[in-house]
């Protein structure tokens, strides 16, 4: 079991990752919510903190949310098993005393870690989580109110084979699902030629080739020839640039094929692999042969569809070329209507709510067909289920760096000095997270360029951005980042859609007969249901029930009112019947109101007993 | 490992479990929704005997044995226990080219049978090029069932004497299975149904999106075994009878009405003012396969997400871990149809060399099924989206056809097609009135004196048994052409010879060649990059191999030559058109036996040997 830091995983990468475990309870099965909970019932609820962590370490974390006082709070389910046979974990936070029972209550979805190196989103999905316990078990009733009324389901590590490579020897980014047996290359051989870590440092870095046949990348200096010379860019052919490198992953040719590691066990992009505008892997790289072709796509996929009280879905994502905040991955599903405004909307609040976070961003804007990210999980949420759903990078740009001190600005070396911090501000991203990390982490997460003995290339130089550091923020600012995010995961909570009978009124008619006219109402500030999940389909029936008790009985009109949409913010209908009561009230009418995603309300009425 | 999720769950039991919740402030007593108004039982969610008919009616003509004996008979239909029984006799009796095994299960849990048909003798299965073909996706289309079953019995019982027979069995694999959709096709024989109805699987849908599912199927009102039409006497109704008095025409705006149409026969149990709209079952197979699949508010049926069913998803799995698949068929009915796909749009990015594959083999077909047309699924049929062919061709490269088995003849007019009227002709001719029940008052539990008539479920769709056989015999005819169209790559005697002014160097040319119609890969599994290339080696233990190329006849070499390649004595060729051939070139060293061998994933293997002197 092992967690790190940061700078743990950087200062001793010669560490052993002794818990390659996978748990042998079957899927579907509860996972050991209590680990200790026979003894510990009244044991405090003690916060894991922020870290990053191997799969031992991530599990015992879970399960130590749903120990003790937290037990009420959380529990731990398997949802799944990974390729390799690592149970995939779901974390349900509700108040489990509470009733309607949990499924019965709007939910939050929310995911992170989708790519299996970019562990920060998976953090920042578990300090939701962290965060709803601690303030449950610490008493907070702001927290205790939501947890009664809502349900949160929280899935950190979807992909924890991937994450793993992170933690192992040596170390190894891979954002791919690991599906081993696949033929990448299709020459009849499998898996025959991964990356290795050739000087056998404990880390799987890039290894470049000056001035190789094949050369097409070239050192970036952004135009400025004084900045050093560590980045490297691909060559522009079109403007007839030269290439300076062949850049390949460290490794060799194991299978004697002139191509260098180009059949490992990987296979599929989690976040390509979901149905709606899923293309195939000649068009989107790492597809898959079908949607959902990963186990732990498929068990992510059918845990969502077994709960049909989600309303909203976040998931958490870190490094990218662009900012912000995704509405749509693909660009072919656009928000239309009333769930444009809504995501608008939302975004505003997005960057109040986080205190100036990115502007939000598309992902597709601006890019070519085959670069954009079709068969996103986001886009399956809202495209294809008509949840209100968002994708967000909470690591892609580099944090501020300390600002300079007041007093040195006046003077001259002070103006240089802020220039060159305003230069950096301004400066392509690679460069800004370069200076970033010499700044702050002391250059960990860059591995310099330094020369290796290659079998197939002289010169080779092995080096750049680091598995987990170059990728993940260090956990010291993880609280910092996450906190932003939970604000804003609350303030959807607050906004979820929520179904009311509002008023029973009855009107005497002649005899035993009473015209009983119903009002229900969505109290929430998100509409039943989407614009999408209407035109989709998805928006299932809210239903109003009326079930006259004793000898009582509706004479004209229906027992079951399937009813439409009803708009955020107060969203009426009105429901009317005609039905017969004993006078003096000897039974109740009872109505039971229940909407998938918005929850359910219950009254009873005594039609006869005032008239 | 096969998810059973409640895809649309049933609002009843959330509501029964709500109530349960608020046993402290609300009791709600007895959920009633499901129960219908008036004083007719709830049929859509009683258990399923409850819908079943007082008798299940007979096939047209069955022989309703029991007992499955061979010789098979083709002049009845099989129900899926005799289906089973079948499959289980064959194999006891050709235990040594048949294998029987199961692909999964479905939905409500019924094996899906598939027989392996290969000879060990030859070799390896998965070295040799298999055809799949597979019958009854829609529950409702049985005959594909009785094809499979006749194809499969063909090929056993003729082995060895039949010579076309042993060569395809001694050089190829039949993966056989006879029914993908076991539980439709349980329900379709067992269950009141139309012609047309028990045609998905048995995955509960709300099809009527009132958050219940399957609370308003059909109803067998009189226990005659069928779910005929429903009309009553109305002078406001839309119709009046026609010339042909069982059918009725539209009446003209300023007609006066005599009949009322009703629906299909059965009582509006959820009363919701629809009759019948909310029947068991909701995913349709052949729109659930993850080629250009949409969801269900563009493609009905299509289920939750590609392969969400357990029979898609076995069927699939089944094909995935067989590249050696070379052709796909598939049977349904009805119209009397060869079917290519794609299916989801024309042919554009479909290469034409597949076309070509394509037409020759469709135009052989309309000469072997007289009546069938040939044609592109969606220019000259309709769109599907997430098809079966569609995936098998368009997501994995295999030449794949779906035939759309008989069609009620005859078109007695000459106008091109066979109306109703033409139908009601030749069911009282040929038929003697078996296929329709002419129109009889009942007195309906809700609606009173109506009038049930028209087709019988076995009618329409399915061929009566004297005609059984020869669809079974001219379909199977066209699976074996299907089958011996595919790649099959041989090699020619090695030549060898010296090269000028290289003392011990020697070139050894071998012929590869392709005695298939389909070439080894097909265009467009290159297109979408899941070809695998076919590899050729020349090993020999006293040889070396110092450079090889390819060439393709009749002008010299390509220029894939590579001099230094890292393994020389093995080279990717790519792939070999259908009836073609090309060489591959090696120069070698050494001396001493050597061999060579062709490793073509859906085109078999061949060796060939030879000595260095």
């Amino acid at each position: 079991m092992l967690v790190a830091s940061v700078a743990l995983a950087l200062a001793r990468p010669d560490r052993v990752d002794g818990d390659e475990d996978t748990p042998a309870a079957p899927p579907g099965a509860e996972t050991d919510p209590a680990g200790g909970a026979g003894g510990a019932g009244a044991a405090s609820f003690a916060d894991p903190g922020f870290a990053y962590r191997d799969y031992a370490a991530f599990l015992e974390a879970c399960r130590s949310l749903a120990r003790g006082d937290g037990a009420r709070w959380a529990s731990v389910q398997s949802i799944g098993r990974s390729s390799l046979g690592r149970e995939l974990v779901a974390i349900v936070v509700t108040d489990r005393q509470a009733k309607p029972s949990p499924e019965f209550r709007p939910a939050v979805l929310a995911v992170g870690n989708l790519h299996g190196d970019e562990v920060v989103g998976g953090e920042v999905a578990f300090a939701l989580a962290r965060s709803l316990v601690g303030g449950a078990t610490s008493g907070d009733v702001d927290v205790r109110r939501l947890l009664g009324e809502t349900t949160f389901y929280i899935v950190p590590r979807p992909n924890p084979d991937a994450t793993e490579l992170l933690f192992g020897r040596p170390a190894r980014a891979e954002p791919l699902v690991l599906s081993p047996g696949r033929d990448d290359d299709r020459d009849h051989r499998r898996d025959e030629d991964p990356p290795d870590d050739l000087d056998e440092d404990g880390v799987v870095l890039q290894i470049r080739i000056p001035g190789d046949r094949e050369a097409d990348w070239r050192v970036e200096t952004d135009g400025d020839a004084e900045n050093d010379r560590r980045l490297i860019r691909p060559v522009d052919r079109s403007l007839g640039e030269a290439g300076e490198f062949k850049l390949i992953p460290e490794g060799r040719d194991d299978d004697a094929d002139r191509r260098d590691n180009e059949d490992g066990e990987w296979g599929i992009d989690l976040d390509r692999s979901f149905p709606i505008e899923w293309r195939p892997a000649h068009q989107t790289p790492h597809a898959g042969q079908f949607s959902l072709q990963a186990p732990e796509a498929r068990a992510l996929a059918d845990f969502v569809l077994a709960h049909r009280n989600v309303a909203v879905a976040l998931c958490w994502s870190a490094v990218g070329p662009k900012a912000g905040v995704q509405p749509v991955a693909s660009g072919q599903i656009k928000p239309e209507g009333d769930d444009a405004k809504l995501y608008e909307h939302w975004k505003k609040r997005y960057t109040e709510l986080t205190e100036g976070e990115a502007a939000p961003n598309p992902f597709h804007a601006g890019k070519a067909d085959d670069e954009k990210a079709w068969g996103s999980f986001q886009d399956w949420l809202y495209g294809g289920l008509g949840i209100f759903s968002w994708s967000i990078r909470v690591f892609d740009q580099p944090p501020a760096l300390p600002a300079p001190d007041e007093g040195d600005d006046e003077s001259e070396g002070g103006e240089d000095e802020a220039k060159k911090k305003k230069d950096v501000a301004k400066a392509p991203i690679g460069r800004r997270w370069l200076a970033w990390d010499d700044a702050v982490q002391g250059g960990a997460g860059f591995r310099e360029w330094s020369a290796i003995r290659h079998p197939r290339y002289e010169g080779a130089e092995v080096g750049g951005w680091m598995p987990l550091a170059g990728r993940n923020p260090p956990p010291a600012i993880g609280e910092e980042i996450a906190g932003k995010q939970i604000v804003f995961v609350r303030a959807l909570a607050d906004s979820l859609p929520r179904v009311r009978i509002a008023e029973v009124e009855i009107d005497p008619l002649e005899g035993d007969l009473y015209r009983v006219e119903i009002v229900i109402e969505n109290a929430g500030a998100l509409p039943i249901p989407t614009e999408m999940a209407r035109r989709t389909r998805r928006g299932l029936p809210t239903v109003l029930q009326a079930a006259p008790g004793g000898g009582d009985r509706i004479v004209l009109g229906k027992e079951r009112h399937v009813v439409g949409s009803l708009d955020a913010g107060g969203g009426k209908r009105e429901i009317s019947f005609i039905m017969r009561a004993e006078r003096g009230g000897k039974a109740p009418l009872r109505l039971l109101l229940s909407s998938p995603r918005g929850g359910v309300d219950a009254k009873e009425v005594w039609v006869g007993k005032e008239f | 490992m096969i998810a059973r999720l409640p895809i649309a769950a049933p609002f009843a039991a959330a509501a029964a479990l709500l109530g349960a919740l608020f046993v402290s402030t609300v009791d709600l007593g007895p959920v009633r929704a499901q129960d219908g108004p008036g004083p007719v039982p709830a049929a859509g969610r009683g258990p399923l005997d409850e819908r079943r008919a007082a008798k299940p009616p007979e096939p047209l003509g069955t022989t309703g044995a029991d007992d499955v004996r061979l010789p098979l008979d083709f002049h009845g239909y099989y129900s899926f226990e005799r289906m089973e029984a079948a499959l289980r006799a064959l194999e006891k009796t050709y235990p040594k080219l048949a294998s029987l095994r199961v692909m999964g299960h479905s939905y409500e849990g019924r094996p899906l049978w598939v027989m392996e048909i290969s000879n060990p003798e030859t070799g390896p299965a998965d070295g040799k090029a298999a055809i799949y073909i597979d019958g009854n996706t829609h529950g409702n289309e049985v005959q594909g069932t009785e094809v499979c079953l006749f194809t499969l019995q063909y090929l056993l019982s003729r082995y060895p004497e039949d010579p076309f027979v042993k060569r395809l069995v001694d050089e190829r694999v039949f993966y056989v299975a006879p029914s993908v959709n076991p539980d439709g096709r349980v329900s379709f024989f067992r269950d009141p149904n139309t012609a047309h109805s028990s045609r998905s699987n048995r995955r509960p849908y709300d099809n009527d999106g009132d958050g219940l599912v399957e609370e308003d199927g059909y109803e067998d009102l009189d226990g005659d075994g069928e779910v005929l039409s429903m009309r009553r006497r109305n002078p406001l109704g839309a119709y009046r009878t026609g010339d042909e008095p069982r059918i009725m025409r539209r009446r003209e705006r300023d007609e006066a009405g005599e009949w009322e149409r009703l629906g299909s026969e059965g009582i509006d149990n959820d009363g919701d003012g629809r009759v019948n709209e909310d029947p068991p079952g909701g995913v349709d197979l052949n729109r659930n396969f993850p080629s250009n699949w949409k969801p269900r508010h563009i493609q009905g049926g299509a289920g939750e997400y590609p392969l969400s069913e357990p029979e898609t998803r076995a069927t699939a799995l089944f094909i995935l871990g067989r590249p050696n698949i070379a052709a796909v068929q598939s049977y349904h009915n009805v119209g009397g149809m060869i079917l290519r796909p794609p299916a989801s749009q024309g042919d554009q990015g479909v290469p034409r060399e597949d076309i070509g594959v394509y037409d020759a083999m469709g135009r052989r077909g309309e000469r072997m099924l007289p009546g069938y047309r040939y044609m592109q699924t969606f220019e000259d049929l309709y769109r599907v989206h997430g098809g079966f062919l569609e995936w098998t061709y368009m997501g994995l490269g295999i030449f794949t056809f779906t035939n759309e088995l008989w069609q009620m003849p005859r078109d007695y007019d000459g106008d091109g097609r066979v109306d109703e009227k033409e139908q009601l002709r030749w069911n009282d001719e040929m038929l003697q009135g078996r296929g329709f029940v002419p129109w009889k008052p009942f007195d309906h539990p809700t609606l009173g004196p109506i009038e049930l008539g028209g087709w019988r479920k076995w009618s329409r769709r399915i061929p009566p048994a004297w005609q059984l056989e020869d669809v079974c015999y001219r379909n199977c005819m066209f699976s074996l052409y299907h089958a011996d169209a595919m790649p099959k790559v041989a090699l020619g005697e090695p030549t060898i010879r010296d090269v000028p002014d290289a003392p011990g160097v020697r070139r050894v040319t071998i012929r590869c060649r392709n005695d298939g119609t389909m070439p080894t890969t097909s265009g467009m599994a290159r297109r979408i990059q899941v070809a695998t290339g076919d590899l050729v080696r020349l090993t020999g233990l006293g040889v070396r191999v110092l450079a090889r190329a390819v060439a393709r006849p009749p002008f010299g070499l390509s220029n894939e030559m590579v001099v230094d390649a890292p393994r020389p004595w093995e080279v990717d060729v790519g792939h070999i058109p259908g009836r073609s051939e090309i060489e591959v070139v090696f120069l070698v060293a050494g001396r001493g036996p050597f061999r060579i061998e062709l490793v073509s994933e859906k085109g078999g293997r061949a060796v060939a040997q030879g000595r260095l002197e």
